[in-house]
């Protein structure tokens, strides 16, 4: 909304620095930040107050029972922190930003209904049916891939939209109707993989912003005001993706306030309700800034979690009727090999950063 | 092939599966299960073949004892069902020839758990004898039985419970030998295990004792994993374990080592 003020930049000339994505960023990243630092204490007593407490788990023998009772649904202040700093900050007419914000928000109730119901049973195994879960997933990639796809909603003309890009090639494939069912198998997969990483103190939050900042480098080139810097780098322009840096860096923000509650020892877990939100945003801001290719080698550590969940659960003990990892998703099966807990999730940490920096390296080798 | 059909046709064993969990759950254990435990072990599905293998130990099935075995020794089982098969023969306290036999081969099964459960249960049913522990050590050492006494299992899992085996069961100097190696694992829960197998061995082997004691201020502290813990909920879990008891539970000599030192510094608590 502060986006506003540029029009009265004739009447206070400061006003003007409203009008550039770059003042906004900083001004988004403040915000969020400020918001998850002022609201966590706050939210937090109010979820241990509601009861929103974790659930007891088993992972295969894994002794988590230690942190039972630590407040979950923390998901809530990092989407108050980011809805309050996009709102204020990016430029709201944009439609590629009201995706975005429709996927958070979209996400985010999937996660805390689904929260709530494992609250209500106390049982982490009966909150939301898997098969519900997908097939909300699966409307939300249908929903998004017509938006898409057809003429007066699509944010980019025909041939953009139907074209799959391809890191490291300068051409894409033009995948036509396909893309639909692209965008669905897509979406599933970000969310859901997101979902599975999230099961260590700050594990999902910090790969999470690595990703987001990557893609909001991609949106930054392909959507910049002088297309010659998308051109120059064999892109195709993709006009308005620019105020998707003011969203990312509000993503920023709210993810730092977020691990500030959530590193470990965790104050408060993010829950579904954070991570499935994390997993749509994401993978919803892939599929504007078309580099869905890029998340899976930005997020490879999201890859890997749920490349091991699947392989160990269909492949391993569905099909085979063994375990092919001691445990699964993969920081799950590092543990039980004697790893520390913050021994993982730095390591993983540190792998997401070299993956990101992988992913940088395509806007340039192509 | 069986269990691909069984996989794309779950729902001919879904409804027979819930029910064998249910009895598993079940508070008293279930008893007239025969027919049903023989159709189920021949089952497509090695969920409700698993299912089956724990019903048997529930139900503490005497008749069916043999097939518990059978399975064990069946390498086309699935992994899983062999494995649990082995903990069954554990938990059913089968002192039995076969069952010694069973598991001796179990050493050698290709599948780490049924290893790892196959060493644990012989360390918990079995009295030490040589055969014993000359199948750990094969089992240590792979294929190259007979070979220096250098450890080749790869999997960590097997090593630790091949260590608390050896506790239990070492006889010979190899044994001692076995575990001094194992004392310099790669992982230190491996490390850790063959210092409490070094230990336990030779509190039965005393002239060793001397040489044991040096090897254990030997062994690598170093650590790549902790458990923190919660001093708050520690402290809380005590003090309301005393209130329980009544007041008579709440001295000055029960309470005392609660309180926190507020000079000494609250992360040099030890539990």
């Amino acid at each position: 909304m502060l986006y506003l003020l540029r029009h009265l930049e004739d009447w206070f000339g400061p006003f003007r620095l409203f009008g550039y994505w770059s003042f906004r960023s900083m001004g988004a990243v403040v915000t969020a930040l400020a918001v998850s630092l002022l609201l966590g204490p706050l939210v937090i007593r109010l979820l241990r107050r509601h009861g929103a407490r974790d659930q007891g788990r088993t992972f295969g023998g894994l002794n988590v029972a230690s942190k039972e009772g630590t407040p979950t649904m923390g998901g809530l202040l990092l989407l108050a922190s980011l809805f309050t700093a996009s709102l204020l900050w990016c430029d709201l007419s944009n439609q590629q930003v009201r995706i975005v914000l429709a996927a958070a928000l979209y996400f985010g109730s999937i996660g805390a209904f689904d929260d709530i119901l494992k609250i209500r049973h106390h049982s982490n195994e009966r909150g939301l049916a898997r098969h519900w879960k997908y097939t909300a997933q699966i409307a939300f990639g249908l929903l998004v891939g017509v938006l898409f796809l057809t003429a007066p909603s699509s944010p980019y003309d025909h041939q953009v939209a139907h074209t799959l890009v391809l890191p490291l090639w300068s051409k894409g494939i033009y995948l036509g109707a396909g893309y639909l069912l692209f965008v669905v198998v897509f979406m599933v997969l970000a969310s859901n993989s997101v979902n599975l990483t999230d099961g260590l103190d700050g594990l999902a939050i910090v790969p999470a912003m690595l990703v987001a900042a990557v893609l909001g480098v991609f949106a930054f080139v392909v959507g910049n005001p002088d297309p010659e810097m998308a051109q120059r780098l064999l892109f195709r322009p993709l006009p308005g993706c620019d105020e998707l840096v003011v969203f990312v860096s509000a993503f920023l923000g709210a993810g730092a306030g977020f691990l500030w509650f959530n590193c470990h020892p965790a104050s408060v877990f993010m829950g579904d309700t954070g991570s499935l939100a994390l997993g749509g945003i994401l993978g919803t801001l892939a599929l504007l800034v078309k580099q869905e290719l890029v998340f899976f080698i930005a997020g490879g550590i999201f890859v890997v979690e749920a490349g091991s969940s699947f392989i160990q659960d269909y492949i391993g003990l569905k099909l085979l009727g063994r375990r092919i990892f001691f445990r699964a998703p993969y920081h799950h099966s590092l543990m039980h090999q004697g790893y520390g807990e913050t021994k993982v999730t730095v390591r993983f940490w540190i792998l997401s950063a070299i993956f990101a920096v992988m992913a940088l390296a395509t806007l340039k080798v192509r | 092939m069986r269990s691909l059909v069984a996989l794309l046709l779950p729902h001919r064993w879904k409804g027979k599966l819930a029910e064998a969990e249910r009895l598993l759950r079940a508070a008293t254990p279930p008893t007239g299960l025969g027919a049903k435990l023989d159709a189920w072990l021949a089952s497509p599905a090695w969920e409700l073949r698993n299912a089956a293998v724990k019903l048997i130990a529930r139900a503490r099935d005497h008749d069916r004892y043999a097939r518990l075995l059978a399975k064990l020794g069946d390498r086309s089982e699935a992994g899983i069902v062999r494995r649990n098969a082995a903990e069954a023969v554990a938990r059913l306290g089968l002192r039995t020839a076969p069952a010694r036999a069973a598991l001796v081969r179990a050493l050698a099964d290709p599948y780490w758990e049924v290893r790892s459960e196959a060493a644990m249960a012989l360390a918990g049913l079995f009295p030490p004898a040589e055969d014993l522990e000359l199948a750990l050590l094969q089992a240590l050492r792979g294929s190259r039985a007979g070979a220096a006494p250098r450890i080749r299992e790869a999997n960590f899992e097997v090593r630790m419970a091949c260590a608390l085996a050896l506790g239990h069961l070492g006889l010979s100097r190899t044994a001692f030998d076995a575990l001094r190696a194992l004392a310099d694992d790669d992982s230190w829960l491996v490390r850790s295990q063959a210092a409490v197998a070094i230990a336990h061995f030779v509190g039965r082997h005393p002239d060793l004792f001397g040489e044991a004691r040096t090897r254990l201020e030997e062994v690598d502290r170093l650590s790549e994993g902790c458990v923190p813990y919660f001093i708050h909920r520690e402290v809380l879990d005590f003090v309301l374990r005393a209130v329980e008891e009544g007041p008579q539970a709440l001295t000055a000599e029960r309470l005392g080592p609660c309180y926190l030192s507020p000079k000494a510094g609250w992360n040099r608590v030890r539990r």
